[in-house]
Order: C-alpha cells, then structure tokens, then sequence
C-alpha cells in the first residue's frame, strides 16, 4: 500500500485521529515537562496547599502545595518511560520466544507456550508484589513486573502468526534454497509479523500505563517525589472531602492516555489489517 | 485485545472422526488428563512463589530485619525460621505445611497463618464473587445486545462506553463512586467493613460499592469478548440451518448461537480472573477492606515474607483452579474440545 | 402448481450501495417436479433460493411475487414464514462441514424441526430422527444419531442434512449445491438420493448446482442463471437439446469434465461475471458474448418464448439460432 493511501485512509478513520491526537498529547505533554513547567513539580510549598484553581495555579495546589498542572505535565514522563521500557522488555524476549517457538517447533514449541500459558496465573500486579517483598518497592521494579508479564503476550502473538508465515510459499521456497531458521526468521517471519505486532505494543503500552498507575497508586511504583498520576491519586484519595477535585484530573489524564492509545491501536489494526476490520 | 482474538482464532476445533466413541469415555479421560496438568500447574506455581520470594533476596531475614540489624539477630531469625537449612529441605516443609492446612507462623502477627488469611477470605471472596456477578451480568447483556444491532446505534453506544471501561483505570472509578456515593450524597460508606457480625445488610453494603468499581470496569473487555464472538458465530452456516428448520431469531440466539459462543467468553472470563484478583487487590486498598490484599501489603510493610508467600501462592492456586474449571465447563459444553488433550 | 416465481428482483445494500442481486426472475414449479438451477459463482442461486425461505441477509428488499400453495410468500410475516420453514419447504446447504451445529448431537438436530411443527416429544421425536437416518441410508443410525457433527464424514453428515429437511415431508425442498464440498464418489450417491427421496414422497425439488451434467440427469426443468437474471429456462431436455442464449451455448461447451475436481468452479467462459456495484443496466452477459451490440447495453433484454415454455432473454436470439 501507497504512503498516500496509508494517510488518506488513516484521515477517515475517526477512531485513528482521535487516538492519535491523545497520544500526541501525552508525549507533548512529557516533551514540555523535560523543559519547562509552570512550578518545580516536585517544589513544595505548604501555605499554598490545597488552592483552588486560579491564574497562578490552573488547576489549583495539592496537599503539600504542589503545582497540579506541573504534576500532571511531569507524571506524562513516567507513564511513557514506565511504557516504553515494559513495553520494550515484553518485545524483546516475547519475539526472540515466539520465533524460537514458530521456527523450532516440536517439544521446544509446546515448553515455550506452556510456559506462556502459565504465567497468565501471575498478573503484573501480583508480581510486582512479589519482586517488592523482596526488593522493596521502586519504579524498576514496577517496570520489570510489568515488562515480565508483557512477555508471553508478545511470544504468543509472534508465534501464531509465525507460524502462519512460515506455511506459506515463500518461506517454503526459502528453505528449500537452503536457507536457515534464523535467517528465514529474521527476514520472512519477523517483517511479515511487524504490523501485528506494532498494533500489540500500542496496546500493552495503554495496558502498562494503567499497571503503573494502580502500583504507584498502591505505594509499589513511583516514590515521592517522582511526579506519578497513579501517586497524586492515592494523596488525593486523603483530601477527598476538602478538595474532590484533586482525584478527578490524574484520573482523567490516565483515562485519556490510555483510550487515546487503544484507540490508536484498534486504528493501526484496521489501517494496516483490513481483513480484521470485519471482526471487531 | 488483539491477543484475546487470537486466542479465539487460534482454538479451531480438531476435525477427526472417530468410530469408537462412548461420550462418558472421552469425558472422564479429558478430566483425568486435566486433573493431571492442574497438579503439575499447581506444583510449578508454588516452586517459582517459592524461587522468587525465598532465593531471590539471598537471605531473608536479613530482608525482613532490615540492613541495620547485626549479624547476630539475623542469624537467630534464621535459625528460627529455619532459613539456616536447606532450599530443597525448606520448600518440602513449606509445601508439607499448606498441604496438611499449617500455613506457617506470621512474624509479625506472632501467630499461625492459617486463621489469618481465612478471616481476611471472608471478606476479599464475596467481594471477588459479587463483582464477577456484575461483569458477567452486565457484559453478557450488553455484549449481546450490541452484537444483535451490529453497526447500529446501540451497537455504537455499547462499544463507545466499553471503550471508555477499558481506560478507566479501576482504583480511580472506585475513588470516583466514593466521591459520588459517599462523599457527595452520604448513601454508601466510604470505606472500611463493619464485618458479617454486623448484619449481612450492612456488609453487603459496604461490598457494594468495591464490587461495582472492580465488576463495571471488568466489563468492559468481556463486553467486546460477547460481542465479537457472538457475531462470528451469527455469521456460522449453521445458525443459517436452525432459521431454515423454521427457528425464530429468538430461539436460533439461544439454542444455537448463545451455547456457541460461550466457550470463547468463558475462557476469556477464565484468563479475567487473574486480573480480577489483582483488581480486588487494589480496590480493597481504595475502600479500606480488611482482606487478602490489605493482608499482603501489612505482610510486606512488616518483611513479613511467609505471609507473603502463602497469600501469593493462594491467589495463584485460585487462578489456577478457576481456569482449570472454566476448561472442564467447555470441555462439557463443546465435545470437540474432548479430544483435543488426548 | 406448487409454486410460482413472477419478476422476483433481490437487493441488497453493500459498501458500494444498494446492488440487484436477482434481477426479474420468474420460474414455476409443480409437486413432484425437479428444476435445476445452474450458473456461476456469483450469479445469484444462493440468493433466490434464500429468497424462497425467506432468509435473505439483513437488509434486503425484494419486488415482483412468490406464490408457494397459493400463498405469496413475501406477503406473509415473519411468524408465518417460520410456519412454513421447515415444515412445507426444507432446504438443504452447501457445506456440510458448517451447516451442522458442532455443539449438539445429530439426532438432536434432526429432532429439532420434528418438535417444533409436529409437536413430537423428545423421546418421539429421537426415535423419528434415528428412523430417517436410517432412511437417508446411514448404517448404524442408533450410534450415529448420538454423535456429534465432528464425528461424521462430510457425505454422512449430508446425508443428516437430508434426514433434517425430509423430517416434516416438505412440499418442497431446495439443494443448495449439495455435493459441491463432497468427494467425487459420494456425489453421486448423494443426488441419487435426493432424487430418490423426493420422488418416492412427490416432493418438488430445487436443485442448485454449477454443473449442468448433475442437473442434465436430476431434473426435468432447468434454469440459467447469469448476473443475477434468468438467461434461459425451460424444459430440461429442451434447453439442452436446443440452447437458444449465446450464454447457454457458452456453458455447454465449457461443460467441466464429469468427475471434476470436487469445488471447482464454473469459469471456463473468456472475461469475468459483472462485479459488485458495476451491473449494467442492460443484458449483464454484454461484453462477455460474442454476439454483443450497441443495444444489448441499453435495456433489461426482454423474454423471448420458444414454444412450450422455453424462454430466453436476449435480444439476438435470431442470430444466436443462425451462429449455430
Ligand atoms: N450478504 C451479502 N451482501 C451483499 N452481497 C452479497 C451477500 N451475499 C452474497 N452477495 C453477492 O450476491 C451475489 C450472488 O451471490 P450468490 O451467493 O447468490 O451466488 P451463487 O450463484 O450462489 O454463487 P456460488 O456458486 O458461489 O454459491 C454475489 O455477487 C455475491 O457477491
Ligand atoms: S442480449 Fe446481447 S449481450 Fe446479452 S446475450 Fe443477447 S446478444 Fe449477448
Ligand atoms: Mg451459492
């Protein structure tokens, strides 16, 4: 498909848009905080906690008179890095795994995705609890719980659809040619194998933002004074009664990350997928 | 998502013909065999709980005494831990002891394990239970409805509010119904657990609020589940056949269709499972409860790694357990699922 | 007569926008009679013989009458169509392999249309279903009424589809390519069957096929469909014997081999049958005939009778008769 047809098709697709311009957001809002801010995000200043919303404060103080909007900006930061890197640890294991699963096949095939299927009984959270009896608690080992349990995710859908790859012609062809598993792997499987897996990442990175959420929230994540969405929720959850406020706007900038990048996942599937269109 | 699908795809029924077949025969030889992989699962789980949280860190009560306590405490712990002995001899003493119900003794609490985590059950299983009520109840609706109306409006509202479910992170909808509910109109309490002494009206009702927050949220992915394997089963030859026999859409939607997809939307509720007992987990925290997920957090604010280990270890032996009944259920429903072990 | 099909026209809505699937079909139909339905991929069998049940896709509108035992069918509401279905028509698909529920066992199947235009009891109802198993020739029809789909081969599980139209005794049945999916050997004794059963209970039978030899044997009147129009009809004998559309002509002489490979298509005219969307207003088999002018383009070709009930639609027929 033409760059051209990419993008005007990508254009109509409402879901697509919307999805992007979130995630768009999201990292402009991570990209601002490295520069500038409006206060130090992690700058306390008690006689002004708990301010409203004024032209000095948008969004007002919190309990230990932090800058909201400040925070906010700054807590983009962690959930793309806490993202990028889980994600980037699911991927790079998962589809090392799956394609030793696809080209090996045979016992080898049946350990890996046993394996697989048997983490599904170690959700990232109970995990992350484990690795912080023993670790104490700390955004590393929030990032690796989630980026472990991203692993089978990724083998998995970089087996089936290796699999399908290497039961076609061509890559029949290329090994009758005498090419080898590694290289059939690396130059027919994995590109044929790319789009899906983009369209995954997108989504295991909305998933990730939400795991980081709820371990900061839970005191498992980020420590004070990392600016996280998932921590301000759980100082504000405190002041419910004086200032309600301050639990609605890290919820919704959680939210509205992670919609913007399911929706930019479900797009990507339909764009670079049509054939999946039919099933959603 | 996509992963969810996959899975759904990927469980193309064997085509095999088999002359001498006996349903009973096949039945109690799929049992058997998964009754075998459930020990074998079960067995794994509790050597890698045991692996990461008593190998890992080395020594653990110097974990649990913290880095200022003199060699000499830690070794006393140790020895009455029974740290000083073998891994092989603690893992069979660990196992030994869940075995026979003697969870160990909690450090902290300076008592038997067992009794604790039974009266935190009390709270943390109603919760999981009433909140799978909610998921199953509100997704199985609204995922048939919408699939009913394909591309309709209704169709289009139920997909656009599961959507809004999947980026709802559950902790912060529950901090939302609290504002809502007890902060704002005083008609729930916000938090805490009076306990079943105190009525089941008033329990229920502080599970109440918990329960939505974890079973609202949960549906949202098992809504899109119904939905999408409701319409690939619609799209089957065979429902064609039932409305040719002279079926009403009704009738074709309950006899034919429903019981069809039901193996794909149990097996996803089977894998939900896990995240469900990870979501009480942290909605517990939200509202307060005393249960398994408080348990565990008080268990590693005090380096109290036996209890730790002993709640983990249960939540994945439930998970396990559940998955191993949600694979009988559709071993029960589908017989060509019968075979596909053998 | 048992039924009687005047200018049914079929449409349905596509990405593309709404697109006439049948195009002014008429045909009749008397009890005990067999008509054959033939043409390729794409021409719209499957589409009239759903029109007929009354199972057409979501969204479809339909013109023109289908008069079935007096009644028009697509007057009737959908709780009298169930009535119908079933009961006084039956119809039998494609695939085997699909058009079985997976989940349920045969003779549960089978007993399903017994129970609801019978009123039979399960038990009654059971020991009916294992009685046209037997009917339909499957050996051991205890056993195999207790299986389950995956358990048959494709032939046995046609002839369980058999078994389910034939329960009530239809007045009509409708074969909607029913050997297309199965082996080369197993077809035969499946149309044999079906003829046979048809015959023995005078039940009217449509059988749809793309092989004009299966319907040269099974049928004594056909029909041939092209892009969704009804080129050619009549006695079977007749058409064959003196094809009159340039479109009938074409068929018979790229009739695929007997014994040809199991699903294979008819495509053995030049060029493709109009697409999705692009149907012309005029003879859709324009530009595809050897014979094409200015004018078939412009309008519906109108039916031209042959004597007896032979029709064709074209508007060449004469040169048609002198290119022969
Ligand atoms: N659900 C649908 N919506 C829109 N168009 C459809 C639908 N189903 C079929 N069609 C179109 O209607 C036309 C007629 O289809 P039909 O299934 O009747 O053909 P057929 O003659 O039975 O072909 P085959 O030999 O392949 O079974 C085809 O061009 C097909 O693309
Ligand atoms: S009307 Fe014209 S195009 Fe159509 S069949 Fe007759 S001659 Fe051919
Ligand atoms: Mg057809």
């Amino acid at each position: 498909m033409s760059d051209d047809r990419f993008f005007a098709r990508a254009r109509r697709n409402g879901g697509f848009v919307l999805g992007a311009i979130l995630v768009a957001a999201l990292i402009a809002a991570a990209a601002l905080s490295l520069v500038w801010t409006p206060y130090p995000p992690a700058a306390i200043d008690v006689p002004h906690k708990l301010l409203e919303p004024s032209f000095a404060h948008w969004l007002g103080t919190d309990s230990l008179g932090h800058d909201v909007v400040s925070q906010l900006l700054a807590g983009a930061r962690i959930s793309i890095l806490v993202g990028i890197i889980a994600v980037g640890i699911g991927l790079v294991f998962g589809v090392a795994l799956g394609l030793v699963a696809a080209s090996v096949g045979g016992v080898v095939e049946d350990v890996i995705m046993n394996l697989c299927d048997f983490t599904f009984a170690f959700p990232a959270l109970l995990l992350a609890i484990m690795l912080t009896a023993v670790l104490g608690a700390g955004v590393v080992n929030a990032i690796l719980a989630i980026g472990v349990a991203n692993v089978p995710i990724f083998a998995k859908v970089t087996r089936a659809l290796g699999n399908g790859v290497l039961a076609r012609d061509y890559a029949m062809a290329a090994r009758a040619a005498g090419k080898g598993p590694v290289a059939i792997a690396l130059e027919h499987v994995l590109p044929n194998v790319a789009p899906a897996l983009i369209v995954q990442a997108t989504i295991q990175f909305a998933i990730a933002i939400l795991a980081e959420a709820a371990l900061s929230y839970l005191g498992l994540g980020a420590q004070p004074p990392q600016a996280s969405w998932g921590r301000m929720l759980s100082d504000a959850q405190q002041f419910m009664f004086l200032a309600p406020r301050l639990a609605v706007f890290p919820g919704v900038a959680i939210a509205m990350a992670v919609l913007g990048l399911n929706l930019l996942g479900d797009g990507l599937r339909d764009l670079l997928d049509p054939r999946l269109r039919a099933r959603r | 998502m996509l992963f969810i699908r996959l899975e759904m795809a990927g469980a193309s029924p064997a085509m095999t013909m088999d002359l001498n077949w006996t349903p009973t025969d096949e039945m109690g030889l799929y049992l058997f065999q998964r009754f075998i992989l459930l020990l074998a699962t079960l067995a794994f789980a509790s050597i890698v709980v045991f692996g990461v949280l008593e190998i890992l860190p080395g020594n653990a009560a110097q974990v649990m005494l913290g880095a200022s306590a003199t060699p000499e405490t830690v070794a006393a712990l140790a020895h009455k831990l029974g740290l000083d002995q073998g891994v092989i001899v603690r893992y069979a003493a660990w196992i030994g002891g869940v075995l026979r119900g003697d969870f160990g003794l909690s450090y902290a609490y300076d008592s038997p394990i067992g009794p604790l985590i039974a009266e935190r059950l009390a709270v943390s299983a109603p919760l999981a239970l009433l909140a799978m009520l909610i998921t199953t109840a509100v997704a199985l609706a609204a995922g048939v409805f919408a699939a009913q109306r394909r591309g309709k409006s209704g169709d289009v509202a139920v997909m656009a509010a599961s959507q809004i479910g999947l980026a709802v992170p559950n902790f912060w909808f529950a901090i939302l119904l609290v504002l809502v509910f007890a902060v704002h109109w005083r008609l729930a309490p916000s938090g805490g657990f009076p306990g079943w002494e105190a009525g089941l009206g008033r329990a229920l009702g502080a599970l109440i609020l918990p329960a939505l927050a974890l079973g609202l949220v949960q549906a949202a992915v098992l809504t899109r589940v119904t939905r999408s394997a409701l319409l690939d089963v619609l799209n089957e030859d065979f429902i064609r056949t039932a409305r040719a026999k002279g079926l009403s859409r009704r009738a074709t939607l309950w006899r034919h269709a429903l019981p069809n997809a039901l193996t794909p939307i149990l097996t996803i509720m089977g894998l939900q499972f896990a995240n469900l007992i990870a979501g009480a987990i942290v909605v517990e925290y939200v509202f307060t409860l005393p249960g398994l997920g408080r348990l565990v957090f008080q268990s590693i604010a005090n380096r109290d790694l036996l209890v730790v280990e002993d709640c983990v270890m249960l939540l994945v032996a439930i998970v396990i357990g559940v998955n191993f009944f949600v694979d009988i259920a559709c071993a029960a429903i589908d017989p060509r699922l019968r075979r596909r072990a053998a | 007569m048992l039924l009687e099909v005047a200018e049914l026209s079929v449409d349905l809505p596509t990405s593309g926008g709404v697109r006439r699937i049948v195009r002014s079909a008429s045909f009749a139909l008397d009890h005990g009679q067999t008509l054959g339905i033939v043409g390729e991929s794409g021409s719209g069998k499957t589409m009239t013989a759903l029109a007929l049940m009354g199972l057409l896709p979501d969204g479809a509108t339909t013109s023109g009458a289908i008069l079935f035992e007096g009644r028009d069918l697509l007057k009737l509401n959908e709780a009298q169509m169930r009535d119908l279905r079933g009961d006084r028509v039956a119809m039998i698909f494609q695939e085997p392999m699909t058009a079985l529920n997976p989940l349920h066992s045969i003779g549960r199947q089978i007993a399903e249309p017994l129970i609801l235009h019978r009123g039979l009891s399960n038990a009654a109802a059971h020991a009916e279903a294992v009685r046209l198993l037997e009917r339909v020739g499957l050996p051991d029809p205890v056993r195999r009424a207790r299986a389950y789909p995956h358990q048959l081969s494709g032939g046995q599980r046609q002839r369980a589809m058999i078994a389910m139209a034939l329960g009530c005794a239809p007045r009509l049945i409708i074969a909607d390519e029913p050997t297309t999916a199965l082996d080369v050997t197993v077809q035969a004794q499946i149309l044999d069957l079906i003829a046979d059963l048809g015959a023995q209970s005078d039940m009217a039978l449509i059988l749809v096929s793309h092989d004009l030899a299966v319907i040269a044997q099974n049928c004594e009147r056909v029909l041939v469909m092209y892009g969704g129009m009804a080129m050619e009809s009549g006695r079977t004998d007749d058409v064959l014997a003196r094809p009159a559309h340039p479109y009938t002509k074409a068929l018979l002489q790229a009739r695929p081999r007997v014994g040809a490979r199991r699903g294979e298509r008819l495509q053995a005219i030049a060029g493709a049958a109009p697409s999705a969307g692009a149907m012309p207003k005029g003879c859709p088999f324009a530009g595809r005939c050897p014979l094409t002018i200015a004018a078939c383009g412009e309008a519906l070709p109108a039916p031209v009778m042959l004597g007896g009930d032979h029709m064709a639609r074209c508007i060449r027929i004469d040169a048609a008769e002198r290119a022969a």
